[in-house]
């Protein structure tokens, strides 16, 4: 594939100069018990009825084009999730092979019809509320993590992390949270006297010196970091992947520094498949899978402390388009994965297919508010318990019973 | 040099060099903006380079005659051209050669801005393809088209007239194949392009009112003839409108009667005729060959909340982060009385550049990675030819050209710029940049012909630098700092006979001066 070798050329040639590191920095030692959150973010609103579908519901057959249907029966049948939701038989697209794996070992949890109750159906507006941790427009500003983050007030070097370019809104306003994209590359070139001149030079109090200087102690704590990948952990070698998998070995990396990493997103791009569904999705699908997989052996014994949450900003139209693709929805599945995870089994209630029960007449409903499922993570993993304090008016769920 | 003068060209510009900061001196702010708004021909020597220079764009599909520079081929052909060039060299050609257009673009469009004299178009020009984002990492028919969107559809309308440039957007095939309305017909139809075209080309979210109406009459005004917000029954009834705008494509479907351009064309067949309602006005049933969809963008181009939000995002871009109120009402009253002129964007950036909000928030914008990276080269006075490393140089640092992958285009606001990742990759860009730009051939420096040969003390060195690059001196601490990198490694401390007896070392050690100049805070801004 010739873009492949061009994007692995790109990262040849911006391999950084051997720089040399700063000096030791002793990390403080990280308690036990310290668990992090990893949010796995597929932006662009993933088909949860192609990845984790309602596959024996005769309606979601009728309605569905072939190719952009997970099938019940016959060689191409999708992978069968023990258990179901509601009566209705589920399978994951047939190359979801690691995700049905870790259901059928007990490890992942599935969840469906979930999802933002606001009605809207834009990208930029679901994930700035849902980033808020919002349900209706606020003048709030701070990012959910942040607040978490503020109620769990970490003393950790490294409690946020974001390792996909940027941060997220999810951070806003945590001035801790760092970006690190890729470890190899993460250092200051040329000379020993820069970062104290720096310093000096980002010695105000605007955000932007504020981030310098966050930045440079970030990069005295990293010094001696190396990117350790466990050769067991297998990242998938396929050009669509690579960059995810930058992400996921960076995020892996530093949790098994011990840096106290509590909550961290990664962000997964591609999903929006208005058009040629059938052509993306496949390989959105073995993508996800398998670098997940990955970077869950990646992981290594850390992994018992570690939970994962896959989602996403809503879910798609029930009908297919007439151009292979399917257009903004509504309800959408989501994924826990962990140890402590009571996998093997589906979440929330199904709330059907039929013409009355969808949202609008055209969408699948949303029975489970978002806020339950991250509430009931952060409560079992980080031991929060104010969620009305992370959520703006969130009164809080009935449990459901993901963790045991 | 004259500070003020600095910080308004440094907020117009790439990069205000010298002659900039003299010429406006000259004749004035005002007189310098009209001649900005009014762009003539470039520059002979521009055109020159541009069209015949070879450049270090190492063309994948060249591999096999290995070569590694060419000449911009591309740039200038219609679409339909393109299509027949490719139809008629190899039957099996590299698809990589789809790409190239895209890539001819990214050079054509730094080339300008690094040398044009017409600042604020190329400003401008960024600030539109970013507003009406597309990206050629989607699929090479994109790229393909990336040259003929910048220069029929963006290029041509910078400063002119909102409706036609929407028009001129939603018809260039890399727009209909981008959003997906080229493949979009009746029934049901693809959303993708309909949704965008409220939320991000017009009326934008704040306007979408979803989660408060669900009936296009309950929504106000609907039915006093002009619905103030749109929500999801606008998006589908405008979504039916644009069904059958779609592109003449090449080998897409050989059973269509299409032309066989790759460039835009009606196909009635795909449309749905019936009627329908957006924004509360009726669509009639059986209007005619594209009649809807020219009745849509009629109601979202002259709608008072697409007013509000590109005036709003046009001062974001021009003034501050966080525009005072006051600057947009001077910028929609401009865009509302000129709505219909052919000067109307013209008009509103005259508003916005002239007034007092402008003047009162300069220096406070972050510079994008894009920005950073040229102003570097046009400020220091290097020389740098489009490479293929610039481009995943700036893409690595976030900024996305023709390859955003949102459809928001890149963020406008410090906010997003400011991480630790973001940050550190500022630091490593310019050292990046020189290094690999001197491996590959594509940079050059000559730093002391640059630098004015009777300075000869270290003080007046770096405070001649630093007036050019940042507006004024450095603080008493850093100059120390500065002070000591400076002679490290240095035999003595004598400047002019540095620069007699130890030339290279000196070079290199005024070069890094600059480059840490340039790491500093005040570069980071425009």
């Amino acid at each position: 594939m010739k873009r492949r070798d061009f994007l692995l050329r790109c990262s040849a040639g911006l391999a950084m100069l051997a720089a040399p590191r700063l000096s030791l920095f002793a990390s403080d030692s990280v308690a036990e018990d310290d668990h992090s959150f990893v949010i796995v973010f597929l932006r662009g609103g993933v088909d949860g009825l192609q990845l984790v579908a309602p596959a024996s519901d005769s309606f979601y057959q009728d309605v569905r084009l072939g190719g952009l249907k997970v099938l019940d029966w016959g060689n191409e049948a999708g992978l069968l999730l023990d258990n179901g939701l509601g009566g209705v038989g589920f399978r994951f697209h047939p190359l979801a092979k690691e995700l049905h794996e870790f259901y059928q070992e007990g490890k992942l949890a599935v969840l469906h019809a979930c999802g933002l109750t606001n009605g809207t159906r834009s990208h930029f507006e679901a994930m700035s509320l849902i980033e808020r941790g919002l349900v209706q427009n606020s003048s709030a500003q701070k990012g959910w993590i942040t607040r978490a983050l503020h109620e769990l007030a970490p003393k950790a070097e490294l409690p946020a992390l974001a390792t996909s370019g940027g941060l997220p809104q999810s951070f806003a306003g945590f001035e801790p949270a760092a970006s690190i994209t890729d470890l190899k590359t993460f250092s200051l070139p040329d000379n020993h006297d820069f970062p104290r001149l720096l310093r000096k030079w980002y010695g105000g109090n605007s955000r932007m010196d504020q981030t310098a200087r966050r930045t440079l102690d970030t990069l005295k704590l990293l010094s001696d970091t190396r990117l350790n990948t466990d050769p067991t952990a297998m990242y998938p070698t396929t050009w669509y992947t690579t960059e995810l998998n930058q992400h996921f070995q960076t995020l892996a990396q530093l949790i098994k520094e011990g840096l106290g990493v509590r909550i961290a997103m990664v962000d997964s791009v591609g999903w929006d498949t208005h058009e040629n569904q059938i052509t993306y999705f496949p390989r959105l699908v073995e993508g996800l899978s398998t670098s997940l997989a990955a970077f869950y052996r990646d992981l290594g014994h850390h992994r018992k402390k570690v939970t994962i949450l896959v989602m996403s900003e809503f879910g798609r139209r029930l009908r297919s388009n007439r151009s292979h693709g399917t257009d903004h929805g509504y309800g959408n599945m989501m994924m826990v994965l962990g140890d402590r995870v009571r996998g093997g089994q589906m979440y929330g209630r199904w709330p059907g297919l039929s013409q009355e029960n969808l949202n609008k007449g055209v969408d699948l409903e949303i029975t489970t508010d978002y806020r339950a499922v991250l509430g009931e993570i952060l409560q079992e993993t980080l031991r929060l318990k104010r969620m009305d304090r992370i959520f703006p008016g969130f009164q809080g769920a009935e449990p459901l019973g993901i963790f045991g | 040099m004259n500070g003020k003068i600095y910080a308004y060209l440094n907020r117009v510009t790439f990069g205000p060099r010298l002659q900039d900061i003299a010429y406006v001196e000259q004749v004035g702010w005002e007189q310098y903006v009209s001649e900005q708004l009014e762009p003539g021909a470039e520059p002979p020597e521009l055109e020159v380079m541009i069209r015949e220079k070879e450049y270090g764009w190492r063309f994948d599909f060249q591999e096999k005659s290995n070569q590694s520079t060419s000449r911009l081929e591309y740039y200038d052909l219609r679409i339909r051209d393109m299509f027949q060039r490719v139809r008629e060299s190899d039957a099996n050609i590299d698809k990589y050669e789809m790409r190239r257009p895209f890539f001819e673009t990214l050079i054509f469009s730094w080339l300008k801005a690094l040398h044009s004299p017409w600042q604020l178009r190329e400003l401008m020009v960024e600030f539109w393809h970013n507003h009406f984002t597309i990206s050629a990492d989607i699929e090479d028919g994109i790229a393909a088209c990336v040259a003929a969107y910048d220069r029929e559809a963006i290029r041509p309308n910078v400063f002119g007239n909102f409706r036609t440039l929407l028009e001129a957007v939603t018809k260039s095939p890399a727009m209909l194949h981008y959003l997906d309305n080229a493949v979009s017909r009746a029934s049901p139809a693809n959303e993708n392009f309909a949704r965008e075209l409220f939320e991000l080309h017009t009326l934008g979210a704040e306007n979408y009112y979803n989660h408060l109406y669900d009936d296009w009459k309950k929504v106000p005004g609907a039915q006093e003839g002009m619905a103030e917000g749109y929500i999801d029954e606008d998006v589908y009834e405008a979504a039916r409108a644009f069904t059958g705008w779609t592109v003449g494509v090449w080998a897409r479907d050989k059973q269509l009667p299409m032309a066989d351009t790759g460039e835009f064309y009606y196909y009635d067949p795909w449309h749905d005729p019936y009627k329908k309602r957006v924004l509360g006005v009726e669509i009639k049933s059986q209007q005619g060959p594209m009649a809807d969809g020219h009745q849509v963008m009629d109601l979202v181009a002259y709608h008072p909340g697409t007013a509000r939000f590109l005036c709003t995002k046009l001062c974001r871009w021009l003034v501050s982060d966080h525009p005072p109120e006051s600057v947009i009402n001077r910028a929609v009253s401009a865009w509302t009385e000129h709505a219909t002129s052919p000067d109307q964007i013209r008009e509103t950036l005259r508003a916005i550049l002239l007034s007092p909000e402008f003047e009162a928030n300069l220096g406070t914008k972050i510079k994008r990675p894009n920005h950073l990276l040229l102003s570097f080269v046009r400020m220091t006075g290097a020389e740098m030819t489009p490479h293929e490393s610039v481009f995943w140089w700036i893409r690595k640092m976030g900024y996305h050209q023709f390859t955003c992958p949102f459809p928001t285009g890149n963020p406008d606001d410090a906010e997003f710029w400011l991480n630790s990742d973001a940050m550190l990759k500022r630091w490593q860009s310019f050292p990046e940049l020189e290094k690999y730009g001197l491996e590959e051939g594509f940079f050059a420096w000559d730093v002391l012909a640059k630098t004015p040969a009777d300075l000869d003390e270290f003080d007046e060195l770096l405070d001649h630098w630093s007036l050019r690059l940042l507006n004024g001196f450095v603080p008493k601490d850093v100059r120390a700092e500065l002070r000591k990198i400076f002679f490290q490694d240095l035999p003595h401390k004598d400047l002019p006979k540095l620069q007699q007896e130890h030339r290279e070392q000196y070079e290199d050690k005024v070069k890094q001066m600059v480059r840490l100049l340039c790491m500093s805070p005040n570069f980071q801004i425009r």
